[in-house]
């Protein structure tokens, strides 16, 4: 299921990393790429890995079985593989009795490359107090706070985990308009993850899906949304679209049938009305299918 | 790591300065004045003879600080619970340990340089509490106290030292294990008290090979003096058979001597005495003091260096 997409230099790899917890299986068999210079989406429900793919490539956690490289490295404990890596949890860590200014000076003292003035200036024009403990700060200021850290760092990969998800949407609008900025200015890779769709599609020219542990749709944006298609017509059988392409969603109403289908040639039939496909649309209907192949796979388990 | 360590970590250094420096006022007020009233003692006895019996009576009126000095015992669990739990415990609560660990700063780097700071804290405050106990307690060692005893022996010389430097790394590495700070401060908490109980009851007494001594059962005194450590005493009949521990003395002494128990009859020591009776004392000599301080707190001191090679192992699982 997973594309490939080659075009630059891939900035991180994985291949069947998979993450093995005492009962559950994080992550299963991923195989990623996500070239250089890209800012990519990781999308997928909440425990599909998304967390844990990304404390792999950071260097947080160690996977069970398969490789992982960021910029041509392991992620190890190693001085020069973690200066090229920034991180920002989900949980939005900082110290909530040191103050933005603390922080700053903090990353000075643990960083090889560090920029600590403009830190400080792009705190200062987020209108964000310096010198307040950051545990009196808002939930948005503390995520530019944290932001500001991870680009302060001038890493060459950045990792994201659900850094909007805790914002209201005029925060949420704002970093995401940082991020923006930030990426503009330099070569820099970015993978961040989240469920909402929305966000993503202003900042994100990659996707990255992953559902039921797997990763299901891996490429550039704009090329996934052209392979996929949906068709409309009047409900019959299916099974010539199936032969020459991939349906990824079927429903079928009394009268109608809907398709979501990845084209994998021409469309000849003119009797479907072909329509293109939304980001949101086609990352529920990949959703949608890991369930019910989820399921099936359990209930198959289960009789076997 | 030096700036990361001191800012978050002055507020609690500057408190724990200032609570010793008040300790150790107390203590130097106390300790001059309870020296000055010994001395006065001295002289007023001298002119009585009766100083024998000096220090019975003395400092009975100073049980407050008598307790605050033994209360410096759990100095080092107190290290342990504030400083060594949380330190890698409360940064995983916080979440803040992926903050930490994804700066350009390896695991073992961030707690190198948290366990040398943990560690010269935790030695500077053992050395300044020992120095100012040690001091102020030999006007009870000139009277002749057993400084084998835990409020004595665990609070003087160098084992209070071993204990914080135990006591910070029991914390550390529990809180490595467990992550969780309550979880951490309970496990510190208990092995701290149970491995205290067991070395001062089980093991303290058998460092060294214990002095046998068989003294008469008239004998005025025991022969042993007051500042040793008396770990048995019973009483062997001739052939240096242990007869009380057995409980059959009333039975295996002769019918002549057991005829003079009871009320109102005297004479029953001496009569054993003539019989080869001996009181059998097993003790651990005053000048054994300093080798039972070393031989204690190289068994602290290990345990220690055991547990921060397990602080390291365990600081590098998942985040």
């Amino acid at each position: 299921m997973t594309t490939r997409v080659a075009i630059a230099p891939v900035a991180i790899a994985t291949h069947d990393l998979t993450k093995q917890y005492r009962a559950k299986t994080a992550l299963s068999r991923c195989s990623i790429e996500v070239p250089e210079g890209s800012v990519s989406a990781l999308v997928g429900a909440n425990g599909t890995g998304k967390t844990t793919l990304l404390q792999i490539l950071a260097g947080l956690s160690q996977a069970t079985r398969g490789e992982a490289e960021v910029l041509g490295r392991a992620p190890t404990q190693d001085p020069a593989f973690l200066a090229e890596v920034g991180f920002l949890a989900q949980e939005i860590p900082l110290y909530r009795r040191m103050t933005a200014n603390d922080h700053i000076g903090m990353g000075a003292h643990l960083n090889r490359r560090w920029d600590s003035a403009a830190a400080r200036s792009r705190v200062e024009s987020l209108d964000i107090p310096l010198d307040q403990p950051v545990g009196t700060l808002s939930g948005g200021q503390r995520a530019q706070v944290a932001l500001t850290l991870a680009l302060a760092k001038r890493p060459r990969v950045l990792l994201l985990d659900e850094p909007v998800a805790a914002l209201d949407p005029l925060a949420r609008r704002q970093f995401i308009a940082a991020l923006g900025v930030a990426v503009a200015d330099g070569d820099l890779t970015v993978l961040l993850s989240s469920h909402l769709v929305n966000d993503l599609e202003r900042v994100c020219d990659h996707m990255v899906l992953l559902a039921d542990s797997r990763p299901q749709l891996c490429g550039e944006i704009d090329t996934l949304l052209a392979e996929h298609k949906v068709l409309i017509g009047p409900r019959r059988d299916t099974s010539v679209i199936e032969r020459a392409h991939t349906v990824v969603q079927a429903e079928t109403t009394a009268r109608q049938t809907t398709l979501l289908i990845r084209v994998r040639g021409p469309l000849i039939d003119p009797s479907w009305e072909v329509h293109d496909v939304a980001l949101e649309e086609l990352v529920l209907a990949y959703m949608g299918r890991a369930a019910e192949l989820s399921r099936a796979r359990q209930v198959m388990g289960a009789a076997g | 790591m030096t700036w990361l360590v001191w800012r978050q970590h002055r507020t609690d250094a500057l408190f724990a300065l200032g609570a010793l420096a008040v300790f150790v006022l107390v203590a130097a007020l106390t300790g001059v004045h309870m020296a000055g009233t010994y001395h006065a003692a001295l002289h007023s006895c001298a002119a009585t003879g009766s100083c024998d019996s000096v220090g019975d009576h003395l400092f009975s009126g100073d049980g407050a600080i008598i307790d605050l000095i033994n209360l410096t015992v759990i100095v080092p669990v107190l290290i342990g619970v504030f400083w060594g739990a949380p330190l890698l415990a409360r940064e995983v609560e916080q979440g803040t340990h992926k903050l930490i660990w994804t700066q350009t700063v390896t695991r073992r780097r961030w707690l190198a340089g948290n366990v040398v700071a943990i560690l010269a804290a935790a030695t500077f405050i053992g050395v300044a509490l020992t120095v100012t106990v040690t001091w102020w307690s030999r006007t009870f060692d000139l009277i002749g106290h057993n400084r084998f005893q835990p409020g004595h022996f665990d609070v003087q010389g160098i084992v209070p030292v071993a204990y914080a430097l135990f006591g910070a790394t029991l914390g550390l590495a529990a809180g490595a294990l467990l992550r969780r700070t309550l979880a951490a401060l309970a496990a510190t908490v208990g092995v701290m008290v149970a491995l205290r109980v067991i070395v001062v009851n089980y093991v303290r007494p058998h460092y060294v090979t214990a002095v046998t001594k068989l003294v008469s059962l008239t004998a005025a005194s025991s022969g042993v003096d007051g500042s040793s450590w008396p770990l048995h005493t019973h009483i062997v009949d001739s052939k240096g058979i242990n007869v009380t521990d057995n409980g059959n003395l009333v039975a295996a002494m002769p019918n002549a001597c057991r005829r003079l128990i009871g009320p109102g009859r005297v004479g029953v020591e001496s009569c054993l005495d003539r019989y080869g009776y001996r009181m059998q004392i097993m003790y651990q000599p005053a000048n054994r003091f300093w080798t039972f301080q070393v031989i204690e707190s190289g068994i602290f001191v290990a345990l220690a260096v055991v547990l921060v090679g397990a602080a390291f192992v365990l600081v590098q699982r998942d985040a």
